[in-house]
């Protein structure tokens, strides 16, 4: 004999836990998300700093034109993998004003330059306290790859195990500026 | 009788008054302040309610990934250049969104994380309070109801027997 009370709480309990259940396994957090697009739209945050080969690099001085923003490690497989697209953008972009700046993430300043020494690549590579550069472009792992407008605008993100491509790229850069 | 009275007044004392310790003890222990904490202790605090991009379900205090080590001493900088518990929480919102902090918002429709489960068990202990009451109320109908008068000249007999032997 259950009374009609304990039935009516009974049924308000679980109407309530249940409610409590999809709210948690359909907010935000309840999923596993690793992969961040929420930079991408807003102005590309500051990009400043000594590189590898003993210059400086600004990325406001390049506002008007596109460049390509690549987050590496020598560590990373992927990162190897795509390097020599990037080698390859790079070299068929030499006069037309894109460019090409590569930030160190999760690495030190030696292994870097072996990577590059060993993969080629002369392109600016911030290598000296970027972590907080990878904060700010909301980088979860490498490689990652975005694209910054002539606006100072970040328009797309690359994130994949074997990186970026050239022929990616190029087709990123040719739709934006056919869409003006 | 009037002793029954009051141990039964005593015991009901006594669950009020244990009732009114655990909730001063809860009070005192979720609004209690345990002094400033260091620099060190923050860093700690922060990193724990920060989710680590890269896992799934590890906080950057308990992740020793690139990104994790990096977001810690990106803690510690920001700690130490004078910024707010809350404004570093919000420098992670603003870069990887609002799913990078593990605990839910206390306000909004998230909020109700936090109130839910107080208003469910307050209801559950209420619902089960006035259950136990009631059954006991039926308990002693039951009982009052199943004695006959032939049980209470039973019983008469007996206790006059009894005096009658006693004497």
């Amino acid at each position: 004999m259950t009374s009609r009370p304990v039935i009516a709480a009974a049924v308000i309990c679980t109407l309530i836990v249940g409610g409590l259940i999809a709210l948690l396994a359909t907010s935000e957090s309840g999923r596993n998300t690793s992969v961040n697009f929420e930079i991408v739209g807003k102005v590309a945050p500051p990009i400043e700093g000594a590189t590898i080969d003993g210059g400086s690099f600004d990325l406001r001085d390049r506002r008007g034109s596109w460049v390509v923003v690549n987050f590496f490690a020598s560590w990373c497989v992927g990162c190897r993998v795509e390097h020599p697209e990037l080698v390859a953008f790079s070299e068929s972009h030499v006069d037309d004003g894109i460019e090409l700046v590569s930030v160190m993430f999760g690495d030190t300043e030696q292994a870097a330059q072996e990577f590059f020494a060993e993969l080629g690549g002369s392109w600016p590579t911030l290598v000296s306290d970027t972590g907080g550069i990878a904060i700010d472009y909301g980088v979860t792992g490498v490689p990652e790859t975005l694209l910054v407008a002539p606006t100072g605008r970040v328009v797309q993100k690359w994130v994949s195990v074997t990186g970026v491509t050239q022929a990616e790229l190029d087709e990123a850069i040719a739709g934006f500026e056919g869409n003006g | 009788m009037a002793d029954r009275s009051f141990a039964n007044q005593w015991r009901w004392l006594s669950w009020v008054l244990m009732a009114l310790v655990a909730s001063a003890a809860l009070v005192v222990g979720a609004s209690g302040e345990s002094g400033p904490a260091t620099d060190g202790e923050r860093v700690s605090q922060l990193a724990g309610t920060i989710r680590c991009p890269q896992c799934r379900g590890q906080s950057v205090a308990e992740s020793n990934v690139a990104i994790a080590r990096e977001i810690r001493g990106d803690i510690r900088n920001r700690i130490a250049a004078g910024e707010t518990d809350d404004q570093i929480r919000q420098v992670y919102i603003d870069r990887f969104g609002r799913s990078i902090v593990l605990n839910p918002d206390s306000g909004g429709f998230t909020g109700l994380v936090w109130v839910v489960p107080v208003v469910a068990a307050a209801v559950g202990a209420a619902a089960v309070g006035f259950a136990l009451v009631r059954w006991r109320a039926e308990a002693a109908d039951d009982d009052a109801d199943m004695v006959t008068d032939d049980d209470r000249e039973l019983v008469r007999v007996a206790r006059s027997r009894r005096t009658g032997a006693n004497g």
